[in-house]
């Protein structure tokens, strides 16, 4: 068991693009139009009301502007070299037009053969200028607003068609729900990054791989981003508010010599680049990646296995963002593609009586760490709310956004996206606490003990995971499959833990739920970011390591390819004699 | 080529950079000597020749590798401010390697299953000049691409085994190595001037209150491109390319979307228009694209000549003839998606495919014609083979073909046209295609050729067309759609503007009908295939060209009206 560092959240999906935050703290709430992007906004957005409101056929009854700026520094190297160093400054600009009314608009979901998920589209964002020259600004405005509108009545008119033609639906939701225009101006944030510094520091790092000889590729990656989110709606919400995330990745690749791909990470997050853990940390943490990258090199690969086992806290994080959160967001509810495996379960049990859950965006440390699903305003402007989703077992409440479903006419501050994509109810901050916990030691026992009444020889310890992907589509199995990387068999006879590769978990989410016997006392934090229909979404979740009954793995499908012929030109040892004679 | 390793290519995703430098372009550097690049490239090419072998399989008899260290400048802006800049440093490299003997390899093959080729693999290296990192991820790069050659190999014996192939022909042509190692140069620019020069030229468009969105977008790109090869060839060669494009477009009352562009090319900041020419150039886009939004639509459909002249007539060629002068043959298939055509004038060679008073050569070699510097020169191709002049066609006659070193049954050796953009594989594609007509007539006599022609077919106008669009034609056949088209009246010889034609699909054989050619050569500089290339031709009279008016759906005008133009 390697100790997680505390001060420092993990991050779970690796992908260079997430954007993670802190909220600018303070700031005084006033009209956001000082500034050039949200002055452009401001008066685009009067002349679009007042020119479609007279000109339009049928008028728009609800325009938003929403600029996403980014300002991000990514340095990488490998080996002791810089791969990258970059600065990169964006300002994407997404446009919604609708028409008909909040009951029913051109946002509705079509159904039947050959029909759109509205959801599901994706338009590509308006770049803006990224100098604050308003006219220039607005020039890059106005049409996106004319081609929506178009695309807005065009599609109106199938809704309309789509629900005369077709059965009533199940749920008779309105399509926009009403909400109460938030009005902020938080200071801009800015990058606070020393590159030159940083440079120095992730060459350094990334040259430790080089001493071994077994890891092909390797990387480590610095990325902070500086995220300023602006709004206005018709509605009159005036929104700008920003976030800054600094995160550190280390990795290492090789092949097994039978060829099955290895890979093992770690990374670190912190509000900002000086919040990252000390050189000494880092350095650490290198050689802790590069030795369990060798470890399960020579590991033995497992058999599938169905049986007890228990998932460390940054194990079972993921595990509950995977299987249990993505079925607790509203739009999910809604959808009649959609399986639905919770959508009638209200005020009925889904989890052990033990367990509450809550997600909750306001968070932003827990136990002293950088929560990256925080936020104070959701992509429609929404102000966050902490939503309890489960209380003792029961199911209680859904992650909503301005998308209603029966029973559940508001939005609680859930409604995120990616630039481009619309916006649906996400997890931000997912909370998992259990009533009755024990001791990790305990645990451990209690696992070895259901191996016994199971009469199994070993159970199974997952310890770190890399992320997984769930599908909750009708048209799809209800079934889920993460990837562990650190996988141990726990013996009953008393034989030490042993380390095994090649394991996916894979199951069904019912089942996995109701197995759960007993968590232990150390929640542990997954930061990462979440792909699902509206985009990538920094996300985190929070859960104690858990023991269940019943969990089933299957073996990973491995490369044929093999392991590279010739050894690392740096081991080459004919090589660095002939080197060495000065024979090039 | 594909990409190596996935984790790491995720992490190597190219973003951008910034840090200032100042004075004019590229300066010889310091220390041209000890190239940590190619020290590090020729030991691990050197290892990999003497050592690697998988198990009891063949050795690669040829290895090649290619990289491009760049270093590009780039910055964007649209009416007055700035969309994006950056400053960024890369380094691609490719690896090939070839199974098998000069006669048989695993190349020009496409299989049923992934990969489906083994060209090569690429990867990106790291920036810095550190030995061993260096020759890292070389290894790792070199050892895909000989792995994924051998199993290509054997598909391609496995699939040979029951079919006979029409064309023999060798694989790769022997060629004598070519060693050229040109000094390292650095690029030196202002930014912050480059950058207030774009912006300037992106404020044109305020002057223009019919255009309704524009764009401007300017970079400098230094790339040292190296290529060595287990033949002994060793080459390293700066490029710097300048480039410039402006783009815009309006909206007809009826609701007619209307694109113009213009781009602009140079092998160095001085030869790059001054400032001043530049928002000339830009002003008369604005002013063209302005009146072709006024201009009336061709009513139906002409059938009769067309003039083409100076871009329109170096894009006729460009995109009519230099894609079917390519020699080689094209891969064996296996794959039911994939069927690679012969290009059209193949089995043409000492036939007549142009009017006898036409001649069409290719010449890397030239840097300059009619006192502009042309772009497609070089001095040695993508393959290590040196350029030469080759001529194409005599007297309208098919003389011979551009080659790459993939042989043909008729040409066993490269003629130094084997052309790759970045590291991906070379193929024959042309540098400087010069066409020549004998007896060239002025602009003037040529327009009034156009309209006896149209008189002696009972025509009220001839077509004249100034300027194509450079993007290929909607369906990706014929030509592309004409950009400035002109009426050209019989009974007056007054011109007017028409907007909204695209030309029947034709063919290289079209081009058979010149009837007339100019005394003018106008010099473009484009890309093809990806490479940067010059096309030098005169204008060009076609005794009948189809053109239609374009058709399809028509969105509605926009409700919405430009804010800087509504104050």
């Amino acid at each position: 068991m390697n100790g997680t560092n505390k001060n420092f959240a993990r991050r779970g999906l690796l992908c260079v693009c997430a954007l993670v935050s802190l909220i600018a703290p303070g700031g005084l709430a006033r009209p956001a139009t000082e500034d050039a992007v949200s002055k452009a906004l401001v008066e685009e957005l009067r002349r679009a009301k007042e020119a479609l409101g007279q000109k339009g056929n049928p008028p728009p009854y609800f325009i938003s502007y929403q600029v996403m700026e980014v300002e991000s520094t990514l340095i990488s190297a490998s080996y002791g070299a810089l791969r990258l160093s970059a600065t990169n400054r964006a300002r994407l600009l997404d446009v919604d037009v609708r028409v008909g009314d909040y009951r029913l608009d051109n946002t509705h979901r079509l159904r039947g053969d050959g029909a759109t998920d509205y959801t599901g589209g994706y338009t590509q964002p308006v770049s803006l200028p990224i100098e604050d020259d308003v006219d220039a600004i607005k020039s890059a405005i106005w049409l996106k607003t004319d081609e929506k509108y178009k695309e807005a009545v065009k599609r109106l008119i199938h809704v309309q068609t789509n629900r005369a033609v077709k059965v009533e639906e199940e749920d008779q939701s309105a399509d926009f729900s009403r909400e109460t225009p938030q009005v902020a101006s938080l200071p801009p944030v800015r990058l606070k990054l020393n590159a030159a510094a940083w440079e120095k520091k992730v060459r350094e790092l990334s040259a430790v791989f080089m001493k071994h000889r077994e890891i092909h590729s390797s990387a480590v990656l610095l990325v902070e981003e500086a995220l300023n989110k602006y709004l206005v709606n018709t509605e009159g919400a005036a929104l700008r508010h920003g976030k800054t995330q600094a995160t550190l990745v280390i990795l290492a690749t090789t092949k097994a010599d039978d060829g099955m791909d290895l890979f093992r990470f770690e990374t670190f997050e912190a509000f900002t680049p000086e919040g990252l853990p000390t050189d000494e940390t880092l350095k650490q943490a290198v050689e802790k990646v590069s030795s369990d990258l060798l470890a399960l090199r020579q590991a033995p690969v497992i058999e599938p296995y169905t049986g007890p086992a228990i998932l460390t806290g940054r194990a079972s994080a993921v595990f509950f963002h995977e299987i249990f959160g993505h079925r607790i967001e509203g739009n999910r509810q809604k959808d009649e593609a959609e399986g639905g495996t919770f959508t009638k379960r209200r005020n009925l049990p889904v989890l052990p009586p033990f367990i509450s859950v809550y997600d909750d965006p306001t968070l932003e440390r827990y136990a002293g760490v950088d929560l990256a699903g925080s936020y104070r305003f959701d992509d429609e402007g929404v102000k966050a709310e902490r939503v309890a989703v489960v209380q003792n077992g029961m199911l209680k409440n859904f992650l909503m956004s301005r998308s209603p479903i029966l029973g559940f006419e508001k939005s609680n501050g859930h409604g995120r996206k990616f630039p481009g994509f619309a916006p649906v109810g996400r997890q931000g901050n997912l909370i998992v606490q259990a009533a009755r916990t024990v001791p990790r030691a305990r645990l451990r026992q209690m696992l070895i003990a259901e191996c016994r009444r199971q009469r199994k020889r070993f159970g199974l310890l997952f310890e770190d995971v890399a992320g997984g992907f769930t599908t909750t589509a009708r048209s799809t199995p209800q079934a889920f499959q993460i990837t562990p990387i650190m996988v141990y068999k726990v013996y009953t006879d008393g034989r030490p833990d042993e380390l095994v590769r090649g394991v996916d978990i894979i199951g069904t989410p019912l089942v996995s739920f109701s197995k759960i016997i007993a968590s232990d006392d150390q929640p542990e934090i997954f930061n990462g970011s979440c792909g699902a229909e509206s985009g990538m979404v920094p996300v985190s979740a929070v859960a104690p390591g858990i023991l269940t009954a019943q969990i089933e793995v299957q073996k990973r499908q491995k490369s044929p390819e093999l392991p590279p012929i010739l050894p690392p030109p740096a081991f080459d040892k004919s090589e660095t004699a002939r080197q060495a004679r000065g024979n090039r | 080529m594909r990409k190596h390793c996935g984790l790491i290519r995720c992490l190597v995703a190219a973003l951008v950079a910034g840090a200032a430098l100042s004075t004019p372009a590229s300066v010889p550097r310091a220390n041209p000597d000890g190239d940590v690049l190619l020290r590090a490239m020729q030991d691990e090419l050197s290892r990999s020749v003497a050592r690697l072998k998988l198990k009891e399989l063949e050795k690669p008899y040829f290895i090649e590798y290619v990289l491009e260290d760049e270093d590009s400048f780039s910055v964007s802006a649209t009416f007055g401010a700035l969309t994006a800049r950056s400053r960024t440093r890369t380094r691609s490299f490719g690896a090939r390697t070839r199974v098998g003997s000069y006669d048989f390899d695993q190349t020009g093959f496409i299989s049923s299953l992934p990969p489906y080729s083994a060209e090569g693999f690429s990867s990106p290296l790291v920036v810095e000049d550190n030995y061993d990192a260096l020759r890292h991820d070389i290894w790792l790069t070199t050892d895909g691409a000989y792995k994924q050659a051998l199993e290509h190999l054997s598909r391609k014996r496995a699939y040979l085994q029951n079919k006979t192939v029409e064309e023999k022909a060798a694989d790769f042509s022997r060629e004598e190595p070519a060693i050229a190692v040109a000094s390292l140069q650095t690029l030196r620019l202002e930014e912050s001037q480059w950058e207030r020069r774009v912006r300037e030229w992106s404020v044109i468009f305020r002057e223009f209150p019919a255009i309704q969105g524009s764009g401007v977008e300017f970079g400098v790109q230094l790339a040292h491109r190296y290529l060595i090869n287990s033949e002994g060839t060793r080459i390293r060669q700066p490029i710097l390319l300048v480039s410039f494009t402006a783009h815009a477009h309006a909206q007809t009352a009826e609701g007619v979307d209307i694109t113009h562009s213009v781009r602009l090319y140079a092998n160095n900041l001085e030869e790059f228009p001054a400032p001043e020419e530049v928002a000339r150039t830009i002003r008369r886009m604005a002013e063209e694209l302005t009146a072709l939004r006024a201009a009336p639509a061709l009513e139906g459909k002409y059938l009769g000549p067309a003039l083409f002249t100076g871009q329109a007539s170096a894009e006729l060629f460009a995109q009519m003839l230099a894609p079917h002068l390519a020699g080689g043959r094209p891969p064996l298939t296996e794959n039911p998606y994939s069927s690679p055509q012969k290009s059209a004038l193949a089995d043409r060679l000492n036939r007549l495919v142009l009017p006898a008073f036409i001649k069409v050569y290719d010449d890397p070699t030239e840097r300059e014609s009619e006192g502009r510097a042309l772009l497609g020169a070089y001095k040695i191709d993508d393959e290590g083979v040196a350029a030469r002049r080759v001529s194409l066609v005599e007297d309208g006659v098919l003389k011979n073909l551009l080659m790459s070193r993939r042989p043909s049954k008729e040409f066993a050796r490269s003629n130094g046209h084997g052309r790759g953009a970045g590291t991906g594989a070379a193929e024959p594609l042309i540098g400087n295609l010069f066409v020549r007509a004998k007896d060239g007539q002025s602009i003037a006599d040529l327009k009034k050729q156009l309209i006896k022609t149209c008189r002696a077919q009972n025509l009220a106008y001839g077509i004249l067309v100034k300027a194509l669009y450079a993007d290929p034609a909607p369906d990706g056949m014929g030509l592309s759609a004409p950009l400035l088209a002109y009426k050209v009246y019989v009974e007056d010889g007054r011109e007017e503007l028409i907007r909204g034609v695209t030309v029947e699909d034709i063919s290289v054989r079209a081009l058979r009908q010149i009837i007339a050619a100019g005394d003018d050569l106008f010099v473009h500089n484009t890309f093809t295939g990806n490479v940067p290339a010059s096309v030098v031709a005169p204008a060009v009279l076609l005794e009948e060209v189809q053109l239609n008016k374009i058709t399809g759906a028509q969105q509605k005008p926009t409700i919405l009206t430009h804010p800087y133009f509504s104050k």
